[in-house]
């Protein structure tokens, strides 16, 4: 089974508290905040390593991002992807999720043109720090794939390699269980899998692992439909959203802020019920 | 001349419009004075409902405040399929040419939005925390990056419809006026789409033991400072005491396991509340945490860190052990 893997280089979702916007230009300040492989994509990663431990196949890890994204892209070969492309140009920059998904369903073509056709495509559903969750419907729409996102289980059911996966997406009441025919594009969710962590073995074999750079170059592209030039949405001002409130602080034994607190409970309209039996909440 | 047109996504949730629509018509309902302040006429409101909407749900669109419901009707249209449905919507918005298109930024939202995007090749702005027409009668829709920290604003200047997605809960249901809307049928033409690529098999639907939080009056909501299986009891234990409470989590408390529902989690990636009374206990207030509380009415945080994030974001802080301070309150409520 040969998988492809969309995976982006995201500010290590940990810090987005230090992110500021400079207040006379107007741009973000991420100064000092580390890149780290999106969260949902590590779990891609492992997923497909999975499906491949079961039925063989290459897992290839495609990553859109400037040059130092190679470092991230190591880390994925690192964890056990077989082959790494790193789709960078300065052309490609500033796309919104129709254009990077186009420039990326370009590089799958490529690639699956030189080392055979995909199976699957599998991604993280959502990156931590645009967090739109498109790009795996709009690469699935795009390179004409079936594809669902959200998902949380997959399912490849017998021993030889399956046409059809059984995959569950999260909804608002539960879950859908859906059967999906390959080729496929699947955005999983962080709920999906614990990804494994990385050896020390697995670092050295990383830097041997086939690795490819795609830009304008050598990636056969429509210029309308990349970078800029090729978004339908254009950005705006940005700003911080002020969720700052009084904090008043409530000191003293926790019996005597016990009491306090039942008193501003009250104000705010909350209904106690004595016995603290609510069974219908 | 009203030319302009604002479709809304009325998403089927057994057999009753899901909630998002009545979030969103009341937006678009506000959008729309501006447009008429602009335009000299208000943008028509359009209720869209794909496949077999029941009369229950016919007739609450209908009584809804919109002044058309597009009933989009199919013999492949009976179960949902992302991609017979996007491709029947896809027909109606090349037939209808609506100005903008709203979606609930729910699992059919995020799946079908983005594929119409592909297919009328035109912008989504995902899971908008607000939506304006600014002076010169760009619609703006706010969108949130880095966990809320950041909101952008994003425009489609050249292509219709202007597709957003926001996230359920963020927008306040207003009454609208009732004014029975013109119901149009529409049939696409699906003979050649395959619709045996996707199957909905099976809909699992999770019981649920107490309100969903974003329903709920009273949140009590846990985090990674709760630590351990056995703590996490008391916040059932404190929910319990109020009326329409629902127990809430963080990310790490998920990873940790002591919260099981991942329907529990609030913030970016999860759930939006605004509830009258919200209570974090052990929680550090990271940004995707907080964007999802923002709302509430009331918010008390409970931490032993006194510069915790959250207390920024609190009406009332209490530095100290969350284990102590609501086995403190559970006592106390006790008596009540």
């Amino acid at each position: 089974m040969n998988i492809g893997v969309l995976v982006k280089p995201v500010p290590d979702p940990e810090q987005y508290n230090t992110i500021t916007i400079d207040p006379q230009t107007k741009r973000l300040n991420r100064e000092g905040v580390p890149s780290i492989v999106n969260p949902a994509d590590k779990c891609a990663i492992e997923e497909a390593l999975r499906l491949k431990e079961k039925f063989g196949g290459k897992v290839v890890v495609f990553g859109m991002a400037p040059p130092d994204g190679r470092e991230k892209l190591l880390e994925c070969l690192a964890m056990g992807a077989d082959e790494a492309v790193l789709v960078s140009d300065r052309a490609f920059g500033g796309a919104d999720t129709l254009a990077t998904s186009y420039t990326l369903v370009k590089a799958l073509e490529k690639k699956a043109a030189e080392g055979g056709s995909f199976d699957l495509i599998l991604a993280g559903n959502e990156s931590a720090d645009g967090a739109t969750g498109h790009v795996p419907a709009q690469v699935g729409e795009q390179i004409g794939y079936n594809h669902l996102s959200g998902i949380v289980k997959i399912e490849s059911g017998s021993e030889s390699e399956p046409s059809t996966l059984t995959v569950f997406q999260k909804y608002e009441n539960g879950k859908n269980e859906f059967t999906i025919k390959l080729p496929a594009v699947i955005g999983v969710s962080r709920d999906i899998n614990k990804p494994r962590y990385t050896s020390a073995m697995g670092v050295i074999k990383a830097k041997k692992k086939p690795f490819d750079i795609y830009d304008t170059i050598n990636l056969e592209h429509d210029k309308e439909r990349i970078g800029l030039a090729g978004s339908p949405t254009k950005a705006g001002a940005i700003f911080s959203p002020d969720t700052r409130r009084k904090s008043e602080e409530l000191s003293g034994s926790p019996e005597e802020i016990a009491e306090e607190l039942v008193k501003r409970i009250k104000a705010t309209g909350a209904v106690i019920v004595s016995g603290g039996g609510c069974h219908e909440r | 001349m009203r030319d302009k047109k604002i479709f809304i996504y009325a998403e089927d949730d057994c057999g009753k419009v899901n909630s998002a629509y009545f979030e969103l018509l009341s937006k678009a309902c506000e959008i729309n004075k501006t447009i008429e302040a602009q335009d000299g006429a208000p943008a028509e409101l359009c209720a869209v409902a794909v496949g077999a909407a029941g009369e229950e749900a016919m007739k609450s669109l209908v009584d809804s405040g919109a002044d058309v419901v597009y009933n989009i009707k199919g013999s492949k249209l009976d179960v949902y399929n992302p991609s017979v449905f996007s491709e029947a919507l896809t027909q109606l918005c090349k037939a209808e040419v609506p100005y903008i298109f709203l979606f609930g930024s729910t699992a059919q939202g995020t799946e079908i939005a983005p594929t119409l995007g592909v297919k009328l090749h035109t912008g989504v702005a995902a899971h908008c925390v607000d939506l304006r027409i600014d002076g010169e009668g760009a619609f703006v829709q706010d969108v949130p990056a880095f966990g809320g920290k950041v909101i952008g604003e994003i425009i489609t200047p050249d292509t219709l419809p202007q597709i957003a997605t926001v996230k359920p809960g963020l927008f306040q249901v207003t009454k609208l006026p009732s004014k029975a809307a013109k119901i149009v049928s529409f049939q696409p033409i699906l003979d050649e789409v395959e619709s045996g690529g996707i199957v909905l098999k099976e809909v699992h639907i999770k019981k649920r033991n107490s309100l969903p939080v974003d329903k709920a009056e009273v949140i009590i909501c846990g985090g990674f400072g709760m630590g351990c299986d056995e703590n996490w009891e008391l916040l059932e234990k404190v929910a319990n005491y109020f009326e329409k409470s629902a127990v809430g989590c963080t990310r790490p408390a998920l990873d940790e396991d002591w919260a099981v529902d991942e329907g529990t989690m609030i913030g970016t990636s999860g759930k939006t509340v605004r509830p009258k009374l919200y209570i974090g206990a052990g929680i550090s207030g990271a940004m995707h945490h907080v964007c999802g509380i923002s709302d509430s009415d009331f918010i008390i945080s409970i931490n032993k860190d006194e510069n915790a994030e959250i207390f920024k974001t609190s009406d009332l802080k209490i530095v100290g052990d969350a284990v102590r301070i609501l086995t403190a309150l559970e006592k106390r409520l006790s008596k009540e």
